[in-house]
């Protein structure tokens, strides 16, 4: 199973997928979200550079988390593979 | 997990049964002076009824006035004032914030507009705060009850519904879950979206 997240598709997650996109994850419509992927163990997305307020940026995983999350700040999050 | 999930959407078979908007919310009060000079003065909602009564629906209801304040597109809030109702302790920070009123106003030149009467009044006031569909100001009732003014930055549509309906779906499955947590709720929701998704072909 690889890490995904979805995101819903509307303009104020937008930042959201840009921030994934930065930070190397595919990305797939699937429905109404956005599917975006990594194959990679491990993904950290980075608030700088999106545009983002915290509030919208603390519900970045309200579409659905395929993976755990390692750590959820205000500045980034950090994403990894489920174990076991 | 469970199986069952919740009905999201309203019953086939009684489509005409709707409710039209909110009549009145109605609150507890022991500071009735203070309350009306707020609503009426700070918040312009003219006073429109009042309910004075000894009693009411059981024998030991206590004596009171209900009063109701007109907030604009047929809605009411109101209150209670209990005659010899002992007043009772402030909700949690949390428990405050929770359960708020918010009003609607159609542009952001309003929400400022209401957030400069509002500390010209005297009256502390949040920054103008964005969420997802609506940007909000928060201020205090003299009672307490947090209030709210807010402005859409985006009209509600079908793709909200339907992610909400897929939220609450993997809510209800969580929530009875030994250790309900906001991640496993997120880990459902994935679940639910390819499951759905696979159903529709795509």
């Amino acid at each position: 199973m690889s890490l995904a997240l979805y995101v819903l598709d509307v303009p104020e997650f937008q930042p959201v997928v840009r921030a994934a996109e930065a930070a190397g994850l595919t990305t797939q419509h699937v429905g109404d979200y956005v599917e975006l992927r990594t194959h990679e163990p491990e993904a950290v997305l980075r608030r700088d550079g999106a545009v983002i307020r915290a509030a919208v940026w603390h519900a970045a995983l309200t579409g659905g988390l395929d993976g755990r999350i390692v750590s959820f700040t205000s500045d980034t999050l950090h994403l990894a593979k489920e174990t076991g | 997990m469970a199986t069952a999930s919740p009905s999201a959407r309203p019953r086939a078979g009684a489509p005409t049964l709707r409710v039209n908007g909110v009549d009145h919310l109605a609150y507890v009060t022991w500071k009735p002076r203070a309350t009306v000079e707020f609503y009426t003065q700070a918040l312009g909602m003219p006073l429109v009824h009042a309910i004075t009564a000894n009693g009411w629906v059981t024998e030991d209801y206590p004596d009171f006035v209900h009063f109701f304040f007109d907030a604009g597109a047929g809605n009411r809030i109101a209150f209670f004032y209990y005659f010899g109702l002992p007043e009772e302790s402030a909700p949690s920070d949390l428990m405050h914030r929770s359960r708020h009123v918010a009003f609607h106003v159609d542009t952001e030149l309003e929400l400022h507009a209401w957030r400069e009467w509002l500390k010209a009044s005297g009256i502390r006031v949040t920054r103008p705060l964005a969420h997802e569909l609506i940007e909000s100001i928060y201020f205090d009732d003299p009672n307490g009850i947090q209030l709210e003014i807010t402005r859409p930055l985006r009209a509600m549509s079908d793709i909200d519904a339907r992610d909400a309906e897929l939220t609450v779906r993997a809510l209800a499955d969580v929530a009875e879950s030994p250790r309900p947590s906001v991640e496993s709720l997120w880990r459902r929701k994935a679940e639910l979206i390819r499951k759905s998704t696979e159903g529709a072909g795509l």
